[in-house]
This record gives structure tokens, sequence and C-alpha cells, in this order.
């Protein structure tokens, strides 16, 4: 029962991403309302997450310091702590804080007004003006999360770096210019590359996710706060998923 | 003239069927008012012949100048929507106006020149900059109804237009479907707590038993 219930999930979630994959590749867009949009959804989902993205990463940095310095260089040496600074925050911390800030302000936000679309006949009213939900809905979104979670994990990348040096300079006493060396001598190509795809599947799980539970409402308007809550829970499982997928890909495969 | 062919058309709502194996044929430039005891049904097969519903079972096919065509993407269509159905988060000029964005088939300039005529006609520019919740039931339904009157159609729906409207915008929407109707455009339509289509109608098309089974032609 509860694998057909699971199975139907995943079979109806991979008809809605092959009709959001066809809308993007079969249909030649309307770039100037779209991206208006598009820019809205930045705006909401990226600029306005700014300060809680930075205080995180602060915190981040400044938590990773000092239970690094605490343990880690009694057993192994500072440099390890570099390495795990690094990893942690680049590789992984890095791409699922700013996922876990999205899902809670924006994915909630786009399930909502979807569902409430849904109830209000609006979703109706689009297809009888023959525009078509996915491209004015769905494809607008995905561009907009992705874009605005690859900015976010940028600032939750650099704030966490600079609240951790900041930490090592001032209370740990080491120098800044060996913390800058030493995190940049780290930090590779694949782990950028690795952080950048994490960061588009995420955006694109996030978005589709949120969308599609929208798009699930029916009829009353009780049904908006129940989508809402599974797209929550089911975006956090995807995510944690394909992060340890994706982390597997990058420490076994191609490293 | 557009004319719309139902084959074997069945609708199901929580699993009952409401239209089982129905066939028929709204005939090319007459208005056609559809009848049945079941309110949810009307609805459902207005939404069908629109093009907002996928039919259960059977097939629909839109036939234009000899030309037949399984959806209403190359024909151009209007639907009026029981609730007006405005986008909440754009104001009513901004709903007025997306379409023209996305369908390439509408002409610019006869869209603005019918736009800024409609906006006299039903006196309602002073509403624009206000977004649907800011204005009453009967203004959100005027505006539905320009809406779907800006959309140059060949084929109009209605899904009871006049319900919940002032007397003034009734009016005025009659006016307007009168010209339609004088133009030979297909018009499918319901009313539910209004009788006025009565007057105007050239089929009353009555459903009963989940068929099709009662058609009174040409009343006038």
């Amino acid at each position: 029962m509860l694998k057909k219930r699971y199975s139907n999930y995943l079979l109806k979630y991979g008809n809605f991403l092959s009709a959001v994959y066809i809308a993007v590749f079969n249909r030649p867009f309307k770039l100037g309302t779209l991206s208006k949009i598009v820019q809205r959804q930045i705006y909401f989902t990226a600029i306005q997450a700014l300060g809680i993205t930075i205080f995180s990463g602060l915190l981040t940095g400044i938590t990773i310091m000092v239970q690094s310095n605490d343990v880690i260089s009694n057993i192994a040496g500072n440099k390890l702590i570099y390495s795990i600074l690094v990893s942690v925050i680049t590789i992984e911390l890095g791409g699922i804080i700013p996922s876990l800030i999205i899902i809670a302000r924006s994915g909630t936000a786009i399930t909502t007004e979807i569902g409430n679309m849904s109830v209000n006949h609006e979703i109706e009213a689009l297809i009888s003006l023959k525009i078509n939900p996915i491209e004015y809905l769905v494809i607008t979104r995905v561009i907009g999360v992705i874009t605005s979670l690859l900015i976010l994990v940028l600032f939750f990348n650099l704030s966490t770096f600079i609240s951790a040096g900041f930490i090592s300079s001032v209370f740990l006493n080491r120098d800044l210019t060996d913390f800058i060396s030493l995190v940049i001598g780290q930090l590779t190509l694949l782990d950028i590359f690795t952080a950048f795809i994490k960061a588009n599947v995420f955006g694109i799980i996030i978005a589709t996710v949120a969308c599609f539970h929208g798009l699930e409402v029916n009829r009353a308007s009780t049904e908006v706060p129940q989508q809402t809550s599974k797209a929550v829970i089911i975006s956090i499982g995807f995510i944690i998923l394909f992060d340890i997928f994706l982390s597997l890909l990058r420490y076994e495969v191609l490293s | 003239m557009i004319s719309v062919n139902l084959e074997n058309i069945s609708i199901k709502e929580h699993n009952k069927f409401l239209l089982q194996d129905c066939n028929y044929t709204f005939p090319a430039g007459k208005f056609v008012l559809i009848k049945s005891e079941s309110q949810s049904l009307k609805s459902i097969l207005v939404k069908t012949c629109g093009g907002i519903y996928i039919p259960d079972k059977g097939k629909i096919t839109y036939n234009k100048n000899g030309k037949s065509f399984t959806s209403l993407q190359n024909i151009q269509s209007g639907f009026v929507h029981q609730t007006g159905a405005l986008l909440a988060n754009t104001t009513l000029k901004e709903n007025l106006l997306l379409p023209l964005h996305f369908n390439n088939r509408l002409n610019k300039d006869l869209y603005m020149k019918r736009y800024n005529e409609l906006i006299s006609v039903f006196n309602v520019t002073d509403l624009l900059d206000y977004r649907p919740s800011e204005v009453s039931v009967s203004e959100r339904k005027t505006f539905g109804f320009i809406r779907a009157l800006l959309q140059q159609p060949e084929i109009f729906f209605m899904d009871d237009p006049f319900s919940e409207c002032v007397l003034q915008s009734v009016e005025k929407m009659y006016i307007e479907i009168n010209k339609l109707k004088s133009n030979n455009i297909t018009i499918i339509a319901i009313e539910n707590l209004t009788s006025y289509f009565d007057l105007i109608a050239d089929l009353i098309l009555i459903i009963d038993n989940n068929n099709i089974s009662v058609q009174v032609a040409d009343i006038q």
C-alpha cells in the first residue's frame, strides 16, 4: 500500500517534470513578460533572504572554527581545520542551509500562491487565455529559485569564511594571511563545481516540488496548508537524498 | 465560424458519471444555451468544450472552415468564468493586458483599440490600477467579461456571467453578447440564477439522465 503510494507520487511528479522539460525546450519563450516575473521571484527569494543567509553564514563560520579548533587542532594539527572548513562549508552546508532557508521562505510561498490560484480558478483562466501555466508559473519560479540559490550560496560561503577568518585571527591568534592562503589552498575547482551543481539541483528540486504541490490543490482552501507541509517535507527529503548522491559522486567517482 | 463536435464524451466527478458517451455538435455561428438540473455538470461541460478540462473519455473537435482541430490553440476563443477568475497578484489593467504578451495570434492594434473602447463602455477606467480583491464581485466579473471579449473570439464560452452582477453591468454585457451573436460568433453558455439567455439563444440543450436527451431547436 505504502509502496504503491510512493510509486504513484513519483510517477505523477515524473510526469510533471517531463511537462516542465517539454515546456522549456519546445516553446519559444516570451522573455519580456517572463523576465519581470523572474526578477520579482529573485527579489523575494534572494534579495529579501540575504540578511538571514549572511547571519546564518556568520554563525556557521564561528561555530565551525570554535568547535574544530577545540577538538581537531589537539589531535591532528591546524591544517585539518581548513580542510574541514572548506569541505563542510563549500560542499555540504553551503548548499544545504541556503536551501533550507529558501524552502522555509519561498518554497512555502510558491505552494501557497499556486494552491490559492488553483482554488480561485486562476489556473483555468490562464488555460482559457492560452497561457501555459507551466511556462507562466513553473518555469519562471524554477529560473528564479536556481538563480536565487546560487546568489545565497555565494553569500553564505563568503560570510562563513569571513567569520571563520575573523575568529581565527582575533580570538585564536592566527595570522589572517595564513588563514586566507590555507583556505584558498584547500579549495579546489572540483569543490566549486560540486557546490555549483548542488545549488542547481537543489534549486530545481525546491521550485518543482513547490509548484507541483501547489498545482495538486483542487477545490478547497484547506488543501493549501496540507500541500504546503507536504512540499516542505518532500523538498527536504529529496535535497538530503541528492546531497548524499552528489557527495558520493564527488568523493567516490570524480576525485 | 466554428462548430464544436462532441464524440462519445464521458465526464466523471467523484467517480460518478455526470455525462456518459454523449454525442453532439454545437452548430457554427449559433448561440447554444445548456440547461441541466445539475449545476456542476453544466459548468464542467462548458469548461470541457472550452478546452479547460479534458473529458474522461471521448473526443472534442473544433471545425473551422472545413479544417478540424483537436484543441483551441489555433482558434481565438473567449471564456467568461463564473467567478471572474482574475489573477489576484496583478492589477486589473495587467489582467486585461496579460494575454497580449502571450498570444501571438492576437492583433495588437485591434486589441488596444477594443481595450480602450470596452473600459470606456463599462465605465471601469478608474478601477484599472486596483487589484481584484479591492473591487466588488460584480466589478471582478465585469473585468472577466471584458478580458474574454478582448481575445478577439471566434467562439465564446460563458459560465454563468450575470450572477452577482449589478443590473447596469448585465445590460452592457447583454448588448456585447448580442453584438457577438449578430457577428455569427459561436456561443456556448450556461446561466444559473438568471434567464436572460432564454431570450437570445438559438438552441437550448437540455441534459438529463447523464445524456443530452432533449434539444429544443430554433426557439426564436
